[in-house]
């Protein structure tokens, strides 16, 4: 809470509770499946395997291991019945936090300068997230 | 490059990891580093896992502990969010591009960890001479407001209890500030560290914020630019189980603890622990580096 006689931004609220809902959600999902792949309940690749090939570079190791080509998040969205993969759902949840909260938080945007601003970290975000799947096999597309 | 001695159980990476980050989680808040800058290195120069998975799991350190802390600091009208935006719309750009960049130089260059590493142990060798140059001033005297910052109203005020009182501040200096959070998203997205080390000298000593309003407003803008830099490594599939749980989970833990134990431990001490070590790190994957190059 506010202390008397500070000025509260409107936005500030809205943006830490929406933040605050996605990180609990993330990261339940996360150690929980996280837990249960570490006690093999439900895994596409076992423990074993992972720590022996876990010195590849990550596209390696996911094509040795589980016989997966990664680049975009068909690799694991098409996967979720096992535990490694929803851990890794989990993460993505965290991930899309801030991008989550920002959207938010638009509609309570008072000055068009900050809707701008607002608007542009929105874009940015989206694209971090789309541009694996529309730069897909080019040579960015990591 | 180191292969994991096949005689060892599955569970001793983990459990060492949790250890570790445990640790980490503890002296990190008394540092006044993120637990990705920590992690990082150390785990770079010290376990057998891929750059690829260690920097992953270094964004999502940095990442969930600012999505745990930048909330309550919004809420008590600590962090800026004005600020945030202001830099955030720029320097998340830099994040994803560090990322990629970071991504592409290991799988598309042949000793492509190698020349990682190096750079790497350089950038530790540039925290620390941040950390050994940059003075703290808990409020910054009032100085020129710039034209541009002075049109965007970056204005803040939160109640500070210890001086029983409304504490109000101007920022100055923006496009600095953002041309340095550019730079630390960069390199932040690159080596999969969060931009702390950076972020609070930089709104502090730059653009002239109480230490406490800064160092929240760190935290926001890490939320935005980890999360930016995120995204290409889920995509490249640089996230694995075996490592991000027991380190997510020890390092929250540690930084519960961590923040009863700044109370009582001397931080100039831990300070000056976490420097040595860093340096220690940076000589180490330079020379794991130089070895990965044939040069050494």
């Amino acid at each position: 809470m506010l202390e008397k006689g500070v000025q509260s931004d409107p936005m500030n609220e809205r943006f830490a509770s929406v933040m605050v809902i996605l990180a609990r959600v993330g990261l339940i999902t996360m150690a929980i499946c996280g837990f249960l792949w570490f006690f093999n309940f439900d895994p596409l690749m076992s423990r074993n395997i992972a720590l022996a090939n876990c010195s590849d570079s990550a596209s390696l190791f996911w094509k040795a291991g589980a016989a997966i080509h990664t680049g975009g998040y068909a690799w694991f969205l098409t996967r979720l019945n096992y535990t490694d993969f929803l851990t890794i759902f989990g993460v993505s949840v965290l991930a899309s936090a801030p991008l989550v909260s920002m959207l938010a938080t638009i509609p309570r945007c008072s000055r068009k300068v900050y809707l701008v601003f607002m608007i542009a970290i929105v874009l940015e975000l989206t694209f971090a997230v789309v541009r694996p799947i529309l730069m897909k096999g080019g040579a960015l597309a990591l | 490059m180191t292969v994991p001695n096949p005689s060892l159980c599955w569970w001793v990476w983990p459990v060492i990891l949790f250890s570790a980050t445990f640790i980490i989680g503890c002296i990190a808040p008394l540092s006044g580093l993120g637990g990705g800058v920590l992690f990082v290195p150390l785990a770079t120069a010290f376990t057998p896992f891929n750059i690829d998975f260690i920097r992953g799991t270094g964004l999502i350190l940095a990442l969930t502990s600012a999505l745990f802390s930048a909330p309550r600091f919004i809420k008590a009208g600590m962090a800026n969010l004005r600020i945030m935006t202001a830099i955030a719309s720029i320097s998340a750009i830099a994040s994803i591009l560090g990322a990629v960049m970071g991504l592409w130089i290991t799988s598309a260059l042949p000793h492509g960890q190698s020349y990682v590493l190096v750079a790497l142990g350089a950038v530790l060798f540039l925290i620390f001479a941040v950390m050994i140059t940059s003075k703290k001033a808990e409020f910054p005297s009032d100085g020129k407001v710039d034209s541009f910052t002075a049109k965007l109203g970056l204005v803040g005020n939160w109640f500070e209890p210890n001086l029983d009182k409304i504490v109000e501040y101007k920022a100055r200096r923006l496009p600095l500030g953002i041309l340095c959070f550019s730079a630390a998203g960069f390199i932040g997205g690159m080596f999969g560290m969060g931009a702390g080390w950076v972020g609070v000298p930089v709104l502090n000593l730059v653009m002239g914020l109480p230490l406490k309003a800064a160092a929240a407003t760190s935290m926001t803008i890490i939320t935005v630019n980890s999360a930016a830099a995120a995204w290409p490594y889920i995509a490249n599939g640089a996230m694995l189980t075996l490592i991000i749980v027991p380190s997510v989970v020890g390092i929250s833990i540690g930084a519960a603890l961590g923040a009863r134990l700044a109370l009582r431990v001397k931080p100039a001490f831990v300070r000056y622990l976490v420097i040595v070590m860093m340096l220690f790190c940076g000589l180490i994957n330079i020379y794991k580096g130089l070895h990965g190059l044939a040069i050494l």
